[in-house]
């Protein structure tokens, strides 16, 4: 498979592949039932199981043979994900506004529909991340380089999330962003604050950046990045 | 065997999204949940959590459906595999399931079914009011246009008011120190004016006063005249709509034009007092209010003064509405002359002569009030003629031709 397809196939093979892997455990069927309000009846698993192939034979239907990738985009407040996004989606990167709720774009990308959840970074709206982590097949974490002062913040953030039970075993990319400014910490240092290199679990990678420049952020590059990574997940 | 049992539950299903037990709630729970959504690029949080609620709605109305009918799970995923790929149909009806899973179809619903009461409400308010009052009326651009339009034909008015007025008050100045007043009040008036402007006012404008004086004398003395001719019946009917728009001299929009940015501004300070009071006496005197104009309250000053500015916007409103019908002439010849409609059938024979007959009295009715209207370009209308008689020799040949291939 490596030998003959192009490297973002074997992103893709290699992605769809973790997710089966994460599908087919009996506490990934817990999870699909976190979604309903706490206190609602716990109905069985099988029901889920049914729903889902529902919606799987639905998907069929609508025509889409291309494969779907649910990506996340989270980070602090003013690391740059609507940026990124709007970046991503080669649109306007002047009038971006801080978000108060989460922004969704649908890019194609070598045959793969990717679905990108850009969800607004601001403390009081951290909570609601976890919402939207079921199904990931992507988490992208962004950091703003130069703001050192939040470092220590943006990495608890981060271990928090590596702890969250959707994303267990979904593979990283993190965005050292906002590079063009002179007082950007360069990305090994942040990969070494942030203890990236603990991570045994799942893919990683960082990538220095500038998302109002555009400059390290192509899809394609991006997906290359996972990829041609070392890759100390082990099934 | 398989094929016939799915498509049984395929029917099924599809039957189940049309009935009441599934159209009801899940219709309920989007008219309730709709509101917050709006077309906005971003989306809110709230979304998600409705998206979760209409989820679990799904859910559950699809799992009491399997149990009531008694559908395995196998049954409803081989259903659902064998006979969905092969009609379109059914898509759209299950559009409302797929809307769980994609988050952007459930918002493109929910956005529309907004938008769909909302139109619903609208209709419902001009129902029952008869028209939506301002505040609903969708377009804000279109108000800002029409306060535009209003504000710029308000500047005119006040400028060519101004305009005027300086000039007859001018005018009003020069003959009556030459002439010598017809009105005690009136001399009074301008005496006190001319000292004024003796004493303040710019050289030009008193250089430029003197200039127009003799050109000016007659027709002001003329002007008086027909003022004094006006005034007659004007004293008795006291301001009746009809006459009013023919006395824009009036000199209304005393207090409109008394701006400090002109160099009459330094007359006005002291004078327009005075001047401004001698035009109101007139117009006092045509609206039949006996007392000078000094002595009324102030709420008939404001009173006379509008009057005076409601008669310069009737005049005004009276030339455009002239001014456009100028041209509007030359608009009904127009339609008639494009040959779209060729009837070929003999049904529409009657109709099309009338139609032409109709045209015809239509000619000699603009010719003839070209005289009466004077303005009229009869060089234009018999261009417009022969354009038009070509056409309808065209059109008559046309007609022929059909008639007679046929």
């Amino acid at each position: 498979m490596k030998s003959t397809g192009h490297p973002v196939w074997q992103v893709a093979g290699w992605i769809i592949q973790v997710k089966s892997l994460m599908h087919g455990r009996e506490s990934q069927e817990e999870h699909g039932l976190c979604r309903e309000p706490i206190g609602a009846e716990k109905r069985p698993s099988q029901q889920s199981v049914l729903i889902k192939g529902f919606f799987s034979v639905l998907q069929k239907l609508k025509g889409t043979t291309e494969k779907e990738l649910r990506i996340v985009l989270l980070g602090l407040d003013n690391a740059g994900k609507t940026t990124l996004l709007k970046q991503l989606s080669s649109e306007d990167v002047n009038t971006i506004t801080p978000t108060q709720g989460f922004n969704i774009k649908s890019l194609t990308s070598h045959g793969m529909k990717l679905n990108v959840w850009d969800i607004g970074g601001q403390r009081k709206i951290r909570p609601f991340w976890k919402k939207y982590l079921e199904n990931t097949d992507l988490l992208i974490y962004v950091i703003d380089s130069a703001d050192k002062k939040r470092f220590e913040e943006t990495g608890l953030e981060l271990s928090e999330l590596i702890g969250e039970e959707n994303l267990i075993g979904v593979p990283v990319l993190i965005f050292a962003n906002k590079q063009d400014l002179a007082t950007a910490s360069p990305a090994s240092e942040i990969a070494e604050g942030l203890n990236l290199h603990t991570y045994r679990d799942r893919a990683w990678q960082i990538q220095a950046c500038s998302a109002t420049s555009g400059e390290g952020v192509q899809m394609t590059f991006l997906l290359i990045l996972i990829t041609s990574h070392d890759l100390p997940f082990t099934p | 065997m398989a094929d016939e049992d799915s498509e049984w539950v395929v029917e099924g299903i599809a039957g189940y999204l049309g009935s009441p037990e599934w159209v009801i709630p899940v219709t309920d729970f989007m008219e309730n949940k709709c509101t917050v959504f709006d077309d906005e690029d971003e989306n809110k949080l709230t979304y998600t959590e409705i998206h979760q609620q209409y989820k679990d709605l799904v859910e559950k109305l699809l799992e009491t459906y399997m149990q009531d009918v008694g559908i395995s799970e196998q049954q409803f995923l081989e259903a659902c595999s064998s006979s969905f790929a092969k009609s379109k149909t059914l898509q759209t009806v299950f559009q409302p399931i797929l809307a769980t899973d994609d988050f952007n179809m459930f918002r493109a619903l929910m956005v529309q079914k907004n938008m769909e009461l909302q139109l619903q409400a609208l209709r419902v308010i001009k129902e029952t009011n008869g028209a939506l009052p301002e505040c609903l009326l969708d377009g804000a651009d279109v108000m800002n246009e029409l306060e535009k339009q209003e504000m710029d034909i308000l500047q005119e008015v006040i400028k060519r008011s101004k305009e005027e007025y300086d000039l007859e008050m001018a005018q009003r100045l020069q003959s009556e120190q030459e002439i010598g007043s017809t009105s005690r009040n009136c001399s009074d008036v301008t005496v006190v004016e001319a000292g004024s402007i003796q004493r303040h006012a710019s050289p030009q404008h008193i250089s430029t006063n003197k200039e127009n004086t003799t050109s000016l004398k007659r027709e002001e003395l003329k002007a008086v005249d027909q003022r004094g001719v006006l005034m007659g019946p004007g004293k008795n009917s006291s301001s009746a709509p009809s006459t009013l728009p023919l006395e824009p001299v009036v000199l209304p929009a005393v207090r409109a034009p008394v701006k400090g940015t002109e160099p009459l501004a330094v007359v006005r300070e002291k004078g327009s007092s005075n001047a401004g009071q001698g035009w109101i006496e007139e117009a006092r005197k045509e609206a039949g209010i006996s007392k000078p104009f000094t002595e009324l309250s102030t709420e008939q000053q404001e009173q006379l003064q509008q009057r005076a500015l409601y008669l310069r916007q009737q005049r005004d409103k009276l030339l455009a509405l002239k001014k456009e019908q100028k041209p509007k002439p030359a608009i009904p010849v127009e339609p008639p002359s494009t040959p779209a409609p060729t009837p070929s059938t003999p049904d529409d024979g009657p109709r099309m002569n009338g139609a032409s007959s109709v045209r015809e009295d239509r000619v000699p009715a603009q010719t003839g009030s070209s005289p009466v209207g004077g303005q009229e370009k009869p060089k234009d209308i018999s261009v417009e003629e022969k354009k038009k008689l070509q056409k309808r020799k065209h059109l008559a040949e046309k007609l022929k031709e059909e008639v007679i291939k046929k």
